[in-house]
């Protein structure tokens, strides 16, 4: 298990750093100079070189980026070219908002698509099982900006129960979780109809288990089959999924927090990056990066744990 | 219960469950009159005047801090009058004197406004690596008479320093005290604040409140507490308008069709040619371009009018140079479309098959008017080639520290946003701006001329003679083709009477309501 552990880790800590590599390449890749371009006309040639000095863009591409990991390791990872506000200061200002926002839109998502999975194995060869399948993969199929959009226009412009922006206010839980709603169900619906199908297809291979077969001979319901003995087996390949998806989640808030404009660690980058504030896009995306990874080699380590076939495979 | 899941108990179950949510009392999201809510498109990133980038870097400023005089409504006709001081007035050509109004003092214990704190203010600007520094270049010194009065030295005669200089940007107040102990900048808080207004709260990214300012001497303003809204994305912000999330919000262009077919309710819709002015650079260094008579082909072939319809929905009118209002060109020497006279040109030159590359930014307004130039073109046998570019990319075209391409560029969609002076527009196409911002190698002494005298001379009239004049140089050169001056559009409560200023940006502090 040690030796899975260590292995896993350091591949996570190989993918940080191809990560970081590519955006700096991007950043010397884009051409033109963005101190012009953040500065606007009437900006003077020493304010200029300024700027450029302060996103560290004046020296070789290897010093920044060695500089970037050292003082990255030092908990530094910079300062907003602006403001000269601690980019990490920033980004913990805004990243309970994502994460908040990830939270519930996966924790509907897991809910309503697991009961879905399960309707459609209870009923499974009859209308509601083809109904639920088709349900799934709209929700899969429909871009979820789309729904975003409709969402704002029903409930926030029409029927005005819902705010059309933000994140509540700071302190007040009630509006906060008000704010939250049509965001996290625009990014978690997708997740309904992927952890359906996924629910649907593992119990269906379980409820040919022995063990089954065995409770229907106890003349168990099929309902208290499924919830109760099924279920137990079928979630492990979803719970080994939703690490990925909360991966997936947090991207997909980038533009969900465009959309009804609220604070988080997406609309922290978008604005970064339309102002050429490379610490700031810099210091996200390591900070994303590394917490999607340490999401997903917890659960990678917890499924280890748990199925001894997967450290197998990995020791070869 | 007979539960049936036939088609008709579901329209019947659907519609119940829609009337009843139509009907179901909706939550209160309006102001509550005391409260104005703005939108903004971005949040604000550097308050202290001497970095400040726009938006709302200026307008929270407007709210926190004073000015010595302030302008007008943009469609007022940015005009000037007194407001941190009740004494404003020209002694000479190079003298400016000014009192401070009483009761003006700073938070913090700072003590009254005085006027070592406009001689701090407006010196560390002057002269500094400042955005702002050219509004201060000509500035002298300012004289400390005493503690409420004060006289403003200029080096030279310098007409514009009224409108570029004093009532906003670099001409917004710092406390000297609170800034030096600061240590001579500030961010993302004020060491100390003035205005009718205090900063409260800044939720990053989301919202900034600001709360009426108890010590405020002068005129109350309308709000006890401003709000504004962070929202990025212009469709996005009207939707939440349309949600009641706030009182007003400028809009894109694209959407005054369907406002005006279909307004919000309780919203009026203003409408106002902004100072961005757009024009398009025909570069007479570039190899195909160097014969007058190609560009002045280029110049009959273009279509204004189906770019002003095609773009802009017919919501400003074709511009007769870079300077607008009351200094306005009556009109381009080369008012009428002529294809025939372009294509008569192209024969003169002996060009035969030119194609040349159109440069433009990839936003939709500047993907129309190329379409529409490359179109209008091609009628005259010009074949025009697109490029639409990334910004910082396109922003590196014409700049001579990025190697030769200056040189070479064909065609250019240029968009500025202008001051109020016309010297603030003129300035980008004087020659020591070729490689900078003047893409167009357009280089005449007698521009420079002019712009120099413009500087200094008193004379409104012979200004705008000179204004002309310059403009008709542009135009003859063949390097240039006015657009446009970009509309402004913005909507807001039907009960408020907003306040914008020349940039385009509110003055909150002015916003009242019936």
């Amino acid at each position: 298990m040690l030796t899975y552990a260590i292995k896993r880790i350091g591949l996570a800590v190989l993918i940080l750093i191809t990560v970081m590599l590519a955006m700096y390449a991007m950043v010397f890749l884009v051409p033109g100079d963005p101190a012009s371009l953040a500065l606007g006309p009437r900006a003077t040639p020493e304010l200029k070189a300024q700027l450029i000095a302060r996103m560290g863009l004046d020296q070789p591409v290897w010093v920044q980026v060695w500089r970037f990991f050292a003082n990255a390791l030092h908990g530094n990872l910079g300062y907003d070219v602006w403001s000269r506000r601690p980019v990490l200061d920033q980004i913990l200002q805004v990243f309970p908002n994502t994460l908040f926002l990830g939270a519930v839109a996966l924790g509907w998502a897991l809910v309503l698509g697991v009961a879905l999975g399960c309707a459609a194995v209870v009923w499974r060869g009859t209308v509601v099982d083809a109904v639920l399948g088709i349900l799934s993969v709209s929700m899969i199929a429909v871009p979820p900006f789309v729904i975003a959009l409709y969402l704002l226009l029903i409930f926030a412009v029409w029927l005005g129960w819902l705010p059309a922006i933000g994140a509540g206010t700071p302190g007040d839980w009630a509006s906060q979780f008000r704010a939250v709603l049509l965001p996290a169900f625009s990014i978690g619906i997708t997740w309904v109809g992927y952890l359906a199908r996924l629910v649907r297809a593992s119990m269906l291979e379980v409820m040919g288990a022995n063990h089954i077969r065995t409770a229907r001979a106890f003349g168990l319901s099929e309902l208290r089959i499924v919830t109760r003995y099924a279920l137990r087996l079928a979630i492990i390949p979803t719970v080994a999924i939703l690490a990925v998806g909360f991966g997936s989640i947090l991207s997909s808030a980038v533009f969900v927090e465009t959309v009804f404009s609220r604070p988080g660690i997406g609309t922290l980058v978008t604005s970064a990056v339309a102002k050429r504030n490379y610490p700031v896009v810099m210091g996200s995306v390591l900070f994303m990066t590394a917490f999607y990874l340490v999401v997903v080699t917890a659960a990678d380590l917890l499924i280890a744990r748990l199925d001894p076939r997967v450290r197998d495979v990995f020791r070869g | 219960m007979d539960w049936r899941t036939d088609r008709r108990g579901l329209l019947r179950a659907g519609g119940t469950l829609f009337a009843g949510l139509a009907l179901a009392p909706k939550f209160a999201w309006a102001a509550d009159g005391k409260t104005l809510r703005l939108r903004v498109s971005s949040d604000f990133q550097v308050l202290d005047p001497k970095g400040e980038i726009g938006e709302l870097d200026d307008i929270i400023p407007r709210c926190c801090t004073v000015t010595l005089t302030r302008l007008s409504d943009m469609r007022a006709g940015n005009t000037i009058s007194p407001y941190a001081a009740k004494v404003y007035e020209w002694k000479d050509l190079t003298t400016l004197a000014f009192t401070l109004q009483d009761g003006l003092k700073w938070t913090g214990d700072f003590g009254p406004v005085t006027v070592a704190d406009v001689k701090y203010s407006f010196e560390r600007i002057a002269g500094s690596d400042s955005a702002w520094a050219y509004q201060f270049e000509k500035l002298k010194e300012v004289e400390v008479v005493d503690e409420k009065s004060g006289l403003i030295h200029l080096s030279a005669p310098f007409k514009p320093f009224d409108v570029v200089a004093v009532p906003y940007y670099g001409g917004h107040l710092v406390c000297k005290a609170a800034t030096e102990k600061a240590g001579g900048t500030f961010t993302t808080a004020f060491p100390a604040q003035c205005g009718p207004y205090l900063f409260d709260t800044w939720d990053q990214n989301a919202k900034i409140t600001l709360k009426r300012n108890p010590d405020w001497p002068l005129e109350k303003p309308q709000w006890d507490n401003i709000e504004f809204y962070i929202v990025t994305d212009d469709q996005a912000a009207l939707l939440a308008y349309e949600a009641h999330s706030f009182d007003f919000t400028k809009v894109a262009v694209a959407s005054s069709k369907d406002l005006k077919a279909n307004p919000p309710a309780n919203t009026a819709m203003i409408q106002a040619a902004s100072t961005r002015y757009v024009w398009l650079t025909i570069n007479m260094n570039a190899p195909t371009l160097k014969d007058l008579r190609v560009r002045q082909a280029i110049q009959y072939a273009y279509d204004g009018d189906s770019v002003i319809e095609g773009a802009y929905d017919g919501l400003t009118t074709r511009a007769t140079g870079v300077v607008q209002g009351k200094f306005a060109r009556p009109a381009n020497l080369i008012g009428k479309r002529d294809v025939a006279k372009a294509k008569a040109l192209l024969a003169e030159a002996g060009v035969k098959d030119l194609t040349l590359q159109l440069y433009c930014t990839t936003d939709s307004v500047a993907q129309a008017i190329a379409q529409i130039i490359q179109a209008s073109l091609a009628e005259a046998g010009i074949t025009v080639q697109i490029q639409p570019t990334e910004d910082a990319a396109y922003w590196a075209l014409g700049d001579k520290t990025k190697g030769d391409g200056y040189k070479s560029i064909e065609l250019v969609l240029m968009n500025f946003a202008g001051g109020i002076d016309p010297t603030e527009n003129l300035v980008w196409f004087r020659p020591d701006q070729i490689g900078v911002y003047n893409w167009s190698f357009f280089d005449s002494p007698e521009y420079e001329d002019l712009y120099q005298k413009s500087l200094a001379e008193q004379d409104e009239a012979k200004r705008t003679e000179m204004f002309h004049h310059m403009e008709d140089l542009m135009e003859q050169s063949g390097a240039f083709i006015f657009i446009c001056f970009e509309p402004y559009l913005a909507i807001g409560n039907a009960n408020l009477t907003p306040v914008i200023l020349a940039d385009g940006h509110p003055d909150p502090t002015r916003f009242t309501a019936t």
